[in-house]
């Protein structure tokens, strides 16, 4: 049982990353970024690309970074900033417009057949109280609470983080503060992107690297964030989990067949009971 | 040479409707001058076009004798001018220190010490050295209009402009901000003070404009227009 936990615990953080680097771009631009699940979705390619030429796992993961943080400025200034004063519509569909081309273009790239990335930890186990765990997992989980905790530390403690939020809420007072709001939107970006990629590398050990994961992820943060409050960022990894663990306790205990219909009833549920979130709107206001 | 000085000023929110048609006016180093008039006179236009927030389409705005028509809006508010535009603007999910912090922006960039700004601040406003964790929206109005005039004062401005600053207050409190901008005016903060409260903003100034549909139609000493009949039957009710 503790072993099930620790494998929907796990999901669950892949979603609240993913979640919480999608409401970033939301909270910046009010945008909604569709494209995102593929931008994890080549992070992970990049990552089994950079693996592949032998290097070793904290090098690759460094290219990776480095990647997806060059991506996010590229893509920023590519699909958003010329679309900025347009109603924000032309950019969600530029964005779906993108996730259909980056899957293609993986698909050109990296070919049809799903890819193997090796673990760090090989297929050892952790011991811990009479309960074996996975490494990967745990590791899954401290990460996710270091990049939380930095996410907060950065936000809230530094004056770039500041200057992000004064940002967010409201441009116009932000430019009358001397701050230039299309900087502090491309810096948005490559958080996100760089956030993107950590769920990238975290993901592609546990599943098989293929065109489709990034749907996967994408739908499953949506309803993370959906649940937690839209624009919450604490919703956002509250809801994580709770999707991870509700998928996981379904697999195991009905079936796997339905934990993705059984995660959209709950959902709809929640639409319906709780349309403002677990974390409604005045944690997303402060967010 | 004044500090601020607009010539001709024609500016608009689009190419189709022009809102202000020629605009003359100037603030010198350390003068209190109100803009007085109706509503959709331009008031606010004037404030925006100046702060490169509405488009200017003829004419020209000179701050410290160097064109400034065409600047970016941040460029503005980082060469020494400041607004406080109506409704306030505090960023509401940000506590009262973030707020005042953030509009120091130019000044932590160039690795300035603000201690002297924030204590200067929570001087004049002693409520929000004691509220100073709080998130802004969750401040009451006048609250926030001092927490948007503090804003303004933290960015060290050579000209502060100000729109409706007494908008929604209770009475005492409008006194009370009238009270610190002449404060803050005696420090040699030059201020453009947009208002309503048309006898209470003349009485605090040294000069005044009064602007009808989009242009200067009477302009002198605070004293002359308190005392014109034109301005008391518009302005100052008879």
């Amino acid at each position: 049982m503790a072993q099930v936990f620790a494998t929907g615990l796990a999901m669950g953080c892949i979603y609240a990353l993913v979640g919480l680097s999608f409401i970033l771009i939301y909270n910046a631009t009010h945008g909604l970024n569709f494209a995102h699940g593929e931008l994890v979705m080549l992070s992970a390619f990049v990552f089994y690309s950079a693996i592949s030429t032998g290097a070793p796992y904290w090098a690759a993961v460094l290219m990776t970074f480095i990647a997806m943080a060059l991506f996010g400025a590229v893509y920023q200034r590519l699909l958003f900033f010329p679309l900025r004063d347009r109603p924000m519509l032309a950019f969600v569909i530029a964005t779906i417009g993108f996730s259909i081309f980056a899957r293609n273009l993986a698909l050109l790239v990296w070919g049809p057949n799903p890819l193997r990335v090796p673990s760090a930890f090989g297929s050892s186990s952790v011991d811990l109280m009479g309960v074996v765990l996975a490494p990967e997992q745990l590791f899954i989980v401290a990460v996710t609470i270091c990049v939380l905790i930095a996410q907060y530390a950065v936000f809230f403690h530094t004056d770039l983080g500041r200057r992000l939020r004064a940002t967010a809420q409201n441009v116009e007072m932000a430019q009358l503060m001397g701050i230039r709001p299309n900087r502090m939107i491309a810096i948005t970006f490559v958080v996100s992107a760089v956030l993107c990629g950590i769920a990238g590398v975290l993901v592609a050990p546990i599943f098989l690297v293929d065109t489709d994961i990034g749907l996967n992820l994408i739908l499953k943060a949506f309803i993370a964030v959906i649940i937690g409050g839209f624009g919450s960022v604490p919703g956002a990894v509250v809801g994580g989990i709770v999707v991870g663990l509700l998928e996981i306790l379904v697999a195991v205990f009905i079936s796997s067949v339905y934990k993705d219909s059984i995660c959209f009833a709950l959902l709809i549920f929640l639409l319906i009971a709780f349309p403002q979130g677990i974390f409604g709107e005045r944690v997303a206001e402060k967010a | 040479m004044p500090l601020l000085e607009l010539n001709g000023l024609r500016a608009a929110y689009s190419d189709v409707v022009e809102v202000l048609h020629g605009i003359d006016l100037t603030v010198g180093a350390g003068e209190l001058v109100t803009l007085i008039g109706s509503n959709g006179a331009g008031k606010t236009t004037t404030l925006k076009a100046i702060m490169g927030m509405a488009r200017t389409q003829a004419g020209q705005i000179s701050f410290e004798g160097e064109s400034i028509v065409g600047c970016h809006t941040t460029d503005i508010a980082t060469r020494g001018l400041s607004m406080v535009p109506e409704g306030r603007g505090v960023f509401p999910g940000l506590s009262v220190y973030d707020n005042l912090r953030v509009a120091a922006t130019p000044w932590i960039k160039r690795g300035m010490s603000l201690t002297r700004e924030f204590d200067l601040v929570f001087d004049l406003f002693p409520v929000l050295a004691e509220r100073r964790k709080q998130l802004a929206w969750s401040l009451s109005g006048g609250q926030q209009q001092m927490l948007a005039i503090g804003r303004a004062l933290v960015a060290r401005p050579k000209l502060m402009l100000l729109d409706e600053p007494s908008l929604g207050l209770a009475p005492n409190l409008v006194e009370q901000v009238f009270n610190i901008l002449v404060k803050i005016n005696r420090e040699g903060v030059a201020i453009l003070l947009v208002e309503q409260n048309a006898f209470m903003a003349l009485e605090v100034s040294h000069r005044g404009y009064v602007i009808e549909r989009g242009k200067v139609t009477i302009e002198g000493s605070a004293e002359m227009l308190l005392n014109d009949n034109r301005v008391k039957t518009a302005y100052l009710g008879g």
